[in-house]
């Protein structure tokens, strides 16, 4: 489980992500949406550890990540959105490396597992410096999977992926949720997100815009008649962008009149 | 649909300095830096630089007083203090030069941008000239203001010393630099950086053994004997190494101080300007190309057999956490061409250190003694040099995959506690051996052997520690590449930090050392370390090395773990 509570992170006089909270339950896949700079990978890094929230909390499986780091990063697996490895270490040394870190037992056999899943056997001796972009997040992605962690943290996934690997991917989290775990990913892709995620919040200049499921969302914004289908969350984050807008440009001419 | 002819855009009125994007970066890093960092950095600047004026002006006055003769002393003494900066700054220069020319992450952008290739090549020669000799640079300019200004030299001598000091240290630059090209260009595909920079250490540790065999130490057995010092003086008039360019360098130097322009300065301007100007030609034709094939030089050999783990990271493994991170980042110093040449510089420099002190005669047993003890400083500041390039630099190598550790179960103790203990043995062993060998090479008694000994250690301890803590509380993880860690504010401060440590070591068992060297028939064997003084002494040290440690590496693991 996750639970973001009153979370605010400001950056000299700019605050990047505003008074945050939501709960993302195990069993479901959770999206965070957003244009660029809309505060997602702000949120997702304070929830890793990357970055110290100016106020509020943020807990993973109930340990808050800034009180009880080890233990809160013990209950999660993270897939950063820019997959940085050891260029000097092969994959197999790279896993057998993080394995060692989460003391997973059985390493040998399910990194066997996860290089066969993503077809990188062949290049598991091979060091991390000579693979592709995609090869790397892939690496990456095991890398987070392989203690089979209860939480599943994902920044923009799918980047670099091949259709083949991006559709595995889709499977694997949902899966993973499916099993009673949690996944919360940003990104703004949204056919990926209409995909696959249960739950959404739409973050715009780092405030909520909207929070729910599809259907929620569907009838917050009037759009239940939708659109074509596949299409649709894209109509409801616009649409939700427009009212903020309106809501800005109203607040403005209030204060001005 | 039809198409338009591309048309290639106009270039424009005048190129953009890349010079000047670096130093726009330059001033970012400064202005966002820490600024109780800088304050600290201008401190010592200041004490070294007072230290530095204050001696030189002490040593012109009182050589001074034997006339020309005298101060011909001291242009010897300039001539050995930049053959040996040169010989330093040549040692580091072709390694420096290939992760520099080579391994910058920014090359990725700039060599596929429309710019000739020299430019670029230009802009890496510079940092190269920047990551060597800008410490030995800055060392040598206090001093050669000091000597103008006690000659009453003319304002365009100061140009001309400053400009033989560039000089001086671009020669090894432009030499490093055009092995650099050369063996990037020739060596096998597939192990391009490793077998370049291999090559690129033996040829340096070459040329320092070819300085070195010119032997500074003859001259010192010469000044202790008051028989042959007169003739040293007379002999002192002509320079000891008239063919090297940092003799040119000071001949210019000491002449331009005198107001004379000194003919030696052109061969060492057509050198200097020589190998720059023929690393560039070689580079237009071989740099990119030697870029490309750097890139290459891994090539898959692809084996769907599973590679498992081995004897040794088990073993490793057993330790925990901080035994895996360890073993991790021996693998990645083993296999990073750019990380294990630094230890090939550290077997290196004990060597040249080693036959330095057994070459150095001293005859009269009480001075040996004194002496063997203040070298003990010395020897911090090798163990210092060497810990620049491992410790402080062993958290900033984890680069952009320190997320891995950082949203891993293990905590910052753990992980700076883990890189002390990985670079431990390598500080400790050189200075055990340095310690201990020199003072057996020295003939000292039993007590100064074991006080050697133990401040090797204690040195190793806070040094590294030092290192490790400082690297840690500052990291810099987007270096385009390693040589550029240690040249950083951080770095110098370490620098700077482990010399005072070094000097501290020996104060605080000095009078014990001093009853045992100088009152012998008192204070036999052990027993001046049985005197009040001497376990003061021993208590102070062991204190020192225990806060010092622990200190450091505290201030290092509280500090990362606030870092964002």
């Amino acid at each position: 489980m996750i639970q973001v509570s009153h979370y605010t992170k400001r950056y000299g006089r700019h605050e990047a992500v505003s008074d945050l909270s939501f709960t993302v339950q195990p069993g479901g896949v959770f999206g965070l949406l957003g244009s660029n700079g809309a505060g997602k990978t702000t949120t997702i890094r304070a929830l890793v550890g990357l970055t110290r929230p100016t106020s509020g909390t943020v807990r993973v499986q109930g340990f808050d990540v800034w009180a009880d780091p080890v233990k809160a990063k013990e209950a999660f697996g993270y897939i950063p959105d820019r997959p940085y490895l050891y260029g000097k270490l092969t994959a197999r040394e790279l896993l057998r490396f993080v394995g060692q870190l989460y003391r997973v037992p059985n390493t040998d056999s399910e990194i066997d597992r996860w290089l066969e899943l993503f077809r990188l056997t062949e290049y598991g001796n091979e060091l991390i410096e000579t693979y592709s972009h995609g090869m790397r997040q892939k690496v990456a992605i095991v890398a987070a999977l392989l203690p089979d962690p209860p939480v599943l943290i994902v920044d923009e996934p799918m980047v670099g992926l091949d259709p083949h690997a991006a559709r595995q991917v889709r499977e694997l989290f949902r899966a993973h949720a499916d099993r009673g775990r949690t996944v919360l990913l940003t990104t703004h892709s949204l056919p990926l997100a209409e995909a696959i995620c249960d739950r959404l919040v739409v973050l715009d200049r780092g405030k909520v815009l909207g929070e729910g499921t599809m259907d929620d969302l569907r009838t917050r914004t009037g759009t239940e008649a939708g659109g074509v289908h596949g299409d649709s969350l894209e109509r409801i984050f616009f649409r939700l962008l427009e009212e903020e807008l309106a809501e800005a440009e109203s607040r403005k001419a209030e204060a001005v009149g | 649909m039809t198409t338009q002819p591309y048309v290639s855009p106009r270039p424009p009125a005048r190129a953009p300095s890349l010079l000047a994007l670096k130093a726009t970066a330059f001033g970012h890093t400064l202005r966002r830096g820490p600024k109780w960092g800088y304050a600290f950095l201008v401190l010592l600047a200041v004490v070294l630089v007072s230290a530095e004026v204050y001696g030189t002006w002490r040593s012109l006055q009182f050589l001074g007083r034997f006339g020309s003769i005298g101060t011909n002393v001291f242009a010897r003494i300039l001539e050995i203090g930049l053959i040996t900066l040169s010989s330093g700054v040549t040692f580091s220069a072709t390694t420096t030069a290939i992760s520099t020319l080579y391994l910058s992450d920014d090359l990725n952008f700039l060599l596929t941008q429309p710019l000739p290739t020299r430019r670029v090549f230009g802009l890496k020669v510079f940092e190269t000239f920047l990551n060597t000799a800008l410490v030995p640079l800055f060392l040598m300019l206090p001093l050669l203001a000091t000597i103008g200004v006690f000659f009453h030299a003319p304002v365009w001598a100061y140009p001309v010393m400053l400009a033989a000091a560039i000089l001086t240290f671009a020669a090894p630059v432009g030499l490093g630099a055009l092995l650099a090209v050369g063996l990037m260009r020739v060596a096998p595909v597939g192990r391009v950086r490793e077998v370049s920079t291999a090559l690129g250490v033996l040829l340096s540790a070459g040329l320092v053994y070819a300085i070195r065999a010119l032997r500074p130490e003859i001259l010192v057995q010469k000044v202790q004997d008051p028989a042959q010092f007169e003739a040293l003086l007379k002999n002192f008039a002509s320079p000891t190494s008239p063919l090297l360019p940092p003799a040119w360098a000071s001949q210019g130097i000491w002449q331009a101080a005198q107001g004379q322009l000194a003919w030696p300065l052109l061969p060492l301007l057509l050198l200097a300007g020589g190998l720059l100007l023929a690393a560039t030609a070689l580079a237009t034709r071989a740099y990119q190309e030697g870029w490309a094939r750097a890139l290459d030089s891994s090539t898959p050999r692809l084996d769907p057999r599973p590679r498992r783990a081995s004897a040794a990271e088990r073993f490793a493994a057993r330790f925990g956490i901080g035994g895996s991170l360890a073993y991790k980042d021996l693998r990645l110093t083993l296999r990073d061409p750019t990380q294990w040449s630094q230890l090939l510089v550290v077997v290196a420099l004990a060597g040249v250190y080693l036959v330095s002190v057994k070459s150095v005669p001293i005859p009269i047993p009480q001075f040996r003694g004194i002496l063997g003890y203040v070298q003990l400083a010395f020897q911090g500041f090798i163990v210092a040099g060497v810990a620049v390039r491992l410790a402080f630099p062993a958290l900033s190598v984890e680069g952009r995959a320190y997320w891995l550790l950082r949203t891993g179960p293990i905590t910052a103790r753990q992980i700076v506690v883990s890189k002390f203990l990985g670079v431990l043995p390598v500080t400790l062993i050189l200075g055990l051996v340095m310690g201990l060998v020199s003072a057996r090479s020295m003939s000292l008694g039993p007590t100064l052997f074991l006080l050697s000994g133990l401040v090797s250690v204690s040195n190793a301890f806070v040094i590294t520690a030092l290192g490790v803590g400082l690297g840690a509380a500052a990291p810099k993880f987007d270096a385009d590449n390693p040589a550029e860690i240690g040249v950083s504010p951080g770095g110098l401060a370490f620098m700077g930090l482990s010399l005072a440590y070094s000097v501290l070591a020996l104060l605080l068992l000095a009078r014990p050392v001093a009853a045992s060297v100088l009152r012998p028939d008192l204070f036999p064997g052990y027993s001046a370390l049985a005197a009040p003084e001497g376990i003061l002494g021993l208590i102070g040290l062991a204190l020192a090395t225990v806060l010092g440690t622990l200190g450091a590496l505290r201030w290092g693991w509280v500090r990362l773990d606030r870092l964002e």
